[in-house]
């Protein structure tokens, strides 16, 4: 387990979207336009990293009956505070990222990671835990917006330059309304699980989903066949 | 008991904490966003309203209800060369909408710019790109019917976001009654008033 290891978890083998499956309202929601998605994915991306070595530095202070009020306030604060002294400071990046900031508090990849990850673990390796979290979750926004953004408008723009542009194409509006979210997102995670199996065939072993090896530590127990684990058992 | 105090103790002292952070951190930076959003305004007002002599300088009214109304005005050669003030509808999909209205010297609606809106992103936020405004631009303020096609105008609404452009539309037509109620008052100011330096 070292630090770049861990880094290079989130961005496949536990990818919050794709294998962990975390944060679905937020990546239904704003995945309608690559900008948005890369928008969300950055700032998740700070806050998770922020949030992830605070709450491991308090990770042995804090009872464990009051943790999960803890880690949202600290959560909570954070996000509050990078709202504020983005708005005072950067007001351009404010403007680009501002609407996503207050939907960072509400996003379980937060939370998920504080509890299975931050408050079990030493500072530093939180700290890789959420870059790499924070970059996975950047990189599936932007594959699923990517997707979403051309199929439903035939063309690519971030911050006001176009980046691609399909030509004589009829765009499909269902893929950047709710239902087309959903179809994407179905869509990626069939081609994901499609690619992980036949990787498993060819190399002789037998595919597991990496769910159950997720949730086994998860001490909130929405599916654990265990019944809760202990935390740090 | 002993544990309960304990659990009650952290949880006080995590929210202090906090509340102390927070306190500070908008302290120090109330005076910086005022500025930025003081900046933003006059930059915007800049876009909606035609090219006039020095910064818009603001008219503030307050009608016997109370409601107070802010019309920026911009003069050339010492004539009125433009009006613009903010107009809100209530009627937004994930709250109000707010925009901006430049008149120029003829009434006619110069440009439209949305300043708060908090619109399904992707969807409904489509009301402030320039294909949806330009359906506004260029038309008389009185006169023009502000209204999707649903309810009878001319307005062709978003695909999907019927209600925010609804809104948008509502929020012009709020703006033109606050505009016809002042018109006059407008005028006898800016005759009388001379450029000045705006703060």
């Amino acid at each position: 387990m070292t630090f770049f290891s861990e880094v290079l978890r989130g961005l496949w083998k536990e990818n919050p979207t794709f294998r962990i499956v975390l944060g679905m309202c937020p990546t239904l929601a704003v995945t309608t336009s690559l900008q948005n998605g890369l928008g969300m994915g950055v700032a998740t991306l700070f806050v998770l990293i922020g949030s992830n070595v605070l709450i491991s530095l308090v990770r042995n202070v804090i009872p464990d009956k009051v943790r999960i009020p803890c880690y949202i306030v600290i959560a909570a604060t954070l996000v509050t505070m990078v709202d504020l002294l983005m708005k005072a400071y950067t007001p351009a990046l404010s403007k680009s990222l501002g609407i996503f900031i207050p939907l960072i508090v509400v996003n379980c990849i937060i939370l998920g990671r504080a509890e299975a990850y931050a408050s079990k673990n030493p500072p530093l390796m939180s700290l890789a835990d959420g870059l790499g979290m924070g970059l996975g979750f950047t990189l599936s926004l932007s594959v699923i917006s990517t997707v979403r953004e051309l199929l439903g408008n035939g063309s690519i723009t971030v911050w006001g330059s176009l980046a691609w542009n399909l030509k004589d194409y009829t765009s499909i509006l269902l893929v950047t309304l709710p239902p087309g979210g959903f179809i994407t997102l179905g869509c990626l995670l069939a081609a994901m699980n499609k690619y992980e199996i036949r990787l498993a065939e060819r190399q002789g072993r037998s595919y597991s989903p990496a769910r159950p090896a997720n949730c086994r530590q998860c001490v909130i127990g929405c599916w654990n066949p265990d019944g809760p684990a202990k935390p740090g058992a | 008991m002993k544990e309960l105090i304990k659990l009650v103790f952290v949880m006080t002292l995590v929210s202090l904490i906090s509340g102390v952070l927070l306190a500070v951190t908008h302290v120090y930076t109330q005076e910086p966003i005022r500025q930025t959003e003081q900046r933003q305004l006059f930059d915007t007002l800049r876009q909606v309203l035609p090219p006039g002599e020095g910064d818009p300088v603001p008219l503030v009214f307050t009608n016997a209800a109370g409601q107070v109304t802010t019309f920026y005005v911009t003069r050339r050669n010492g004539a009125l060369a433009g009006v613009a003030f903010a107009c809100v509808s209530a009627h937004g999909y994930g709250g109000p909408v707010e925009a901006l209205l430049g008149l120029d010297a003829t009434g006619t609606l110069r440009g439209l710019e949305i300043v708060r809106m908090n619109e399904t992103p992707g969807l409904g936020s489509k009301i402030g790109a320039p294909a949806f405004r330009a359906q506004f631009t260029g038309k008389p303020l009185e006169g023009s019917v502000w209204k999707v096609r649903k309810d009878g105008g001319p307005i062709d609404a978003i695909a999907g976001a019927t209600i925010s452009s609804r809104a948008l539309c509502d929020a012009v037509s709020q703006g033109l009654a606050r505009y016809q109620e002042y018109k006059s008052a407008i005028a006898a100011a800016a005759a009388a008033a001379p450029a000045r330096e705006t703060p």
